[in-house]
């Protein structure tokens, strides 16, 4: 269903971003149960995303990296380069 | 005068005034009234009770 | 440890570059309420927390912070691309290009190096979390500052986006002293440093030899 680089690095964002705000109130609320589930459910959809961004356009991290040829971790262009 | 242990992890609410002088106290978020991911991530937090945009427009021409 | 993945937290995507813009926005990398000084500022205190939630809240948000840090060099690198010789004397970016070109350098943007002397970290739970709220306000009108100032939109969205950040920081510290509070007698939360002092058994502080005099 997610074809597109641009789309997908953007759900990686959205998704990434909810494990991130869910992470940071359960430092506070470690026992909260509707937290929890929300963290586990979008940590799930990102590592999954993760997987799928990497085998398709390269890896976006050390733990997605898995080299058939070449390293391109540090070939591809970095998030602060804007293309084109 | 009664003493007593406030603990910020039981869910009772305590009474601002009553709560010991010389200290900052910030209420405990509860769970919930949350956005979608999508809108969370453009809004920079996905709970709505966080969401606190800025209007100040200064000198600026408006 | 840390950790790298090649994204922004989020997206920077700026058309238009324009150096005296770049010059303003580089305080919130290198300024005194900028994210490099908010990220060290946690990531230090954090050894001298006793309690192992507030070590994470100062890991998590610190760890954030380097993160907006990085996306605000990508504004400033971005705003500052293409510039012609003209742009540069007119705009006042000529006094920062002369030392670093467009290369990113951490400075306030009145040119003041970033220094530790920005930040505390004073070994005492109380004391620390009181000033991570005070940071985090600073940093918030900072932003709100900045945005007064800025018209384009590509430049508006990641400086909102960073500035709401600051306010969830904001409750989580707040939240982070309410945990500390509870570790301690609310008789009184200053009789001793728990990062430091030698404590009696459990908060009691009955329990000491010779009554210090504490109100009771």
């Amino acid at each position: 269903m997610r074809y597109q680089k641009k789309e997908l690095l953007n759900y990686i964002n959205v998704v990434s971003f909810a494990v991130v705000e869910a992470n940071l109130y359960l430092d506070t609320h470690p026992n909260d149960e509707a937290a929890i589930e929300y963290f586990n459910n979008y940590q799930r959809a990102r590592n999954q995303a993760l997987r799928e961004y990497a085998n398709a356009f390269g890896p976006l991290n050390l733990d997605t990296a898995v080299i058939n040829r070449e390293f391109i971790w540090a070939d591809q262009s970095w998030p602060w380069q804007l293309e084109g | 005068m009664e003493t007593y242990q406030r603990n910020s992890r039981n869910r009772q609410s305590v009474l601002l005034d009553e709560l010991p002088l010389a200290m900052a106290y910030v209420p405990m978020q509860r769970w919930g009234n949350l956005y979608s991911p999508e809108e969370g991530f453009q809004r920079a937090t996905i709970f709505r009770d966080l969401d606190f945009p800025f209007h100040g427009k200064g000198g600026c021409r408006r | 440890m840390w950790y790298y993945e090649k994204r922004l937290e989020f997206p920077v995507k700026i058309k238009t570059p324009d150096a005296s813009l770049a010059q303003t926005i580089i305080t919130q990398l290198g300024g005194p309420d900028g994210e490099l000084g908010a990220s060290m500022r946690y990531l230090s205190q954090r050894y001298a927390m006793p309690y192992n939630n507030v070590c994470g809240v100062l890991t998590d948000i610190g760890t954030e912070e380097l993160a907006h840090m990085e996306i605000v060099s990508a504004i400033v690198h971005q705003l500052t691309r293409n510039l012609s010789m003209k742009e540069i004397k007119e705009s006042g970016f000529d006094k920062y290009y002369v030392d670093h070109t467009t290369g990113i350098w951490p400075q306030s943007a009145g040119g003041e190096a970033f220094t530790a002397k920005f930040f505390q970290s004073t070994g005492d739970p109380i004391t620390d979390l009181t000033e991570d709220l005070a940071a985090e306000q600073k940093a918030r009108t900072t932003y709100d500052n900045l945005l007064r100032l800025i018209e384009d939109p590509d430049v508006r969205e990641p400086i909102k986006f960073l500035r709401q950040r600051e306010l969830v920081h904001f409750q989580r510290f707040g939240e982070s002293l309410r945990i500390v509070q509870d570790h301690l007698d609310s008789r009184n939360f200053y009789a001793f440093n728990p990062a430091f002092d030698k404590q009696e058994s459990g908060n009691n502080m009955q329990n000491r030899k010779g009554n210090c005099g504490c109100k009771s």
